[in-house]
């Protein structure tokens, strides 16, 4: 296990800031990745088990280690992106020191077994979920009609509303396809967590009957939607062309952003699916709170319209970078801002792990609770 | 009696362990249930007002109480009780469906149970479909799937409904292919659950046969049922569980005559 913790506090430095080209960050990393491992080694010789004080230290050491290098060598580094990496870094942080000892009263599932059984289930899961795709296409060819026809009607109503009625600004694009490209991620989110609430709930006849490893049934609603939301954004492409935002070269950035939404909705998913279980009135709470989440998002405005006063706190949002990335390749046709999308990909990394490993340590629990 | 029993298969224990219980305890706790959370926030409301614990917490109920057994290779083995005995949760822990609560299961071997009335159908899709899908679950290779796709529709005597979604089917229809399947994945250890509820007496029959073959074939097999009759055709030993305990383990004959001599009705 603390093997496991020691990889994580390495890869609290690495994460947030690679790959922006420069190569002092890399000197950064290096730098940082090397004195955490020496102090987790240097305590663990000492003391053998570390306490949770121990390494509440060391955290704090490596944390103001890597922002005094930071500072010295990126003066140029934004404030919002200094607190991105600093909030990313104390998130994998308390991940790393509390989540083994107190976040699990059960016994700590071993990630690399887990993955081991999911990877030699590998065939029922693509079966799986070939199998409900066609499932719900072969039925109704409206089906498919309906998944586009939603999101574009409330995106048509929206933007006549939004810019004729009250007028947001949201510069030369038309607005609906500033509001399309912001609701893609959205939408994606959106319905992994609402279809994640009924994934296991709904297969309990199942589970009660044959082990097979549980995620499967997460993983074949998120293929579901994944499939859903590449029909909407066909729409959306055929949508901006229309109206004159046509498909651009930066395109080739959406695979890279759309796994990490689709690593960000996960995590959340994975544990609602297995809370949802335990607790049944998780639809009716998640609804309210995407209800907030959807207002709190800078989808149907933009970042600008939010006052200076609440921006650090809607920046926390996770969320944001991502949306915002999106809407720079598909609206504005330039590459996304890969340092304020590295926060994204830490929360998004924390949660899978914490996401994952909740749901394996109470897998065995789901079928008691029929 | 027990440990006589044990004794008196010692021949048998040459042979290679399949399936090993150790010292296995099963707990339901009533606590583990749905919790609603209006339903918590109304309860704390009354206990502030009223200023008295409302006590809903029930005692413990053991569904398994230190239940210790080994099957071998090639054994047969009959799983008798009444309902409630235990049965159920023996094979919903063996199958790794949930955890024991105390003790030790050790399976060798690929192990799958027999999937209760379509519960791993999806409806919309095909019989054949649904064959996959089902082989797969039970741990099975899609290139070994491919080769016994015709045997299990010949079995299941579906043929011409095969390729009609499953929500057409009858419920009858539907087990004999659930059956179908589960009797050619060939697991290393086959369990069957009650099984021979399944279809006419003509299907009923074929699937008896089919059993005994299995058992020909030296197959490790586990089979829960009421029928006293059929447990004594298709096994060699027996098992009987009452109120989570192992009653007696022994010899089909001699475990089925002291169950419906002492513990039937």
């Amino acid at each position: 296990m603390l093997c496991a913790v020691q990889a994580y506090v390495t890869l609290s430095f690495d994460v947030p800031l690679a790959s922006t080209g420069d190569l002092r960050l890399y000197a950064i990393l290096a730098v940082s990745a090397a004195f955490s491992v020496a102090v987790v080694r240097f305590v663990e010789l000492r003391r053998g088990k570390t306490s949770t004080l121990v390494r509440l230290i060391q955290l704090l050491g490596a944390l103001v280690l890597s922002v005094v290098l930071i500072a010295v060598l990126l003066p140029e580094i934004s404030q919002p992106q200094l607190f991105y990496y600093a909030v990313a870094v104390i998130a994998l942080g308390i991940v790393v020191i509390f989540l083994p000892e107190q976040a699990l009263r059960h016994r700590f599932p071993n990630i690399i077994v887990a993955l081991g059984r999911l990877w030699a289930s590998r065939q029922l899961l693509f079966i799986w979920v070939s199998n409900n795709v066609r499932a719900r296409y072969s039925q109704a060819l409206l089906g498919i009609l309906w998944i586009i026809l939603l999101p574009l009607t409330q995106a048509l109503i929206l933007s006549f509303v939004f810019s004729r009625f009250i007028r947001i600004d949201v510069g030369d694009a038309p607005f609906i396809s500033f509001f399309l490209a912001a609701l893609i991620p959205w939408s994606f989110f959106n319905q992994t967590l609402i279809n994640s609430t009924g994934a296991v709930t709904g297969m309990m006849l199942l589970i009660n009957q044959i082990y097979f490893p549980r995620e499967i049934l997460v993983l074949v609603k998120l293929g579901e939607t994944i499939v859903d939301v590449m029909f909407m954004f066909l729409a959306l492409v055929v949508v901006n062309t229309l109206v004159g935002t046509p498909i651009n070269v930066n395109y080739v950035y959406l695979p890279v952003l759309f796994i990490i939404t689709v690593g960000f909705a996960l995590g959340p998913a994975l544990l609602l699916s297995c809370i949802s279980v335990f607790v049944r009135d998780i639809p009716q709470l998640l609804f309210v709170g995407l209800q907030m989440l959807f207002y709190l998002t800078p989808i149907i405005y933009p970042v600008s319209y939010i006052p200076p006063e609440f921006q650090s706190i809607v920046l926390i949002n996770p969320l944001v970078p991502l949306v915002q990335a999106y809407r720079d390749v598909i609206v504005y046709q330039q590459a996304p801002n890969w340092i304020s999308l590295h926060y994204t990909i830490v929360v998004a990394v924390v949660l899978l792990y914490l996401g994952y490993i909740f749901f394996k340590a109470n897998e065995r629990r789901l079928a008691d609770f029929l | 009696m027990i440990n006589e029993s044990v004794r008196g298969a010692a021949p048998a224990e040459t042979r290679e362990i399949a399936l090993s219980v150790n010292h296995l305890w099963k707990r339901y706790t009533q606590n583990e249930r749905h919790v609603s959370l209006r339903h918590e926030a109304a309860n704390l409301m009354k206990q502030w007002f009223q200023r008295e614990r409302l006590s809903h917490q029930t005692p413990p109920f053991w569904a398994l109480k230190d239940v210790s057994f080994t099957v071998h290779k090639g054994e047969s083995l009959g799983i008798i009780g009444r309902n409630g005995a235990g049965k159920s949760t023996l094979f919903r822990v063996l199958s790794g469906v949930t955890e024991p609560t105390q003790g030790t299961v050790t399976v060798n071997g690929r192990f799958a149970p027999l999937l209760a009335l379509g519960a791993g159908f999806n409806p919309e899709l095909s019989g054949r479909k649904n064959i996959y899908l089902n082989a797969v679950m039970q741990g099975m290779k899609l290139s070994d799937i491919d080769k016994i796709v015709p045997q299990i529709i010949e079995f299941s005597e579906l043929a011409d409904f095969i390729d009609l979604p499953i929500k057409r089917y009858s419920s009858g229809m539907a087990s004999r292919l659930g059956f179908s399947v589960a009797i050619h994945t060939l697991p290393d250890i086959v369990f069957l659950d009650e099984i021979l509820a399944v279809g006419d007496a003509e299907f009923q029959e074929k699937c008896k046969t089919q059993i005994l073959r299995l058992r020909e074939e030296q197959r490790t097999i586990l089979f829960v049922s009421h029928d006293a009759a059929a447990v004594r055709t298709l096994c060699s030993r027996a098992i009987w569980i009452d109120h989570g305990q192992l009653v007696m383990d022994g010899a089909v004959d001699e475990v089925l005559h002291a169950y419906q001599g002492g513990g039937a009705d």
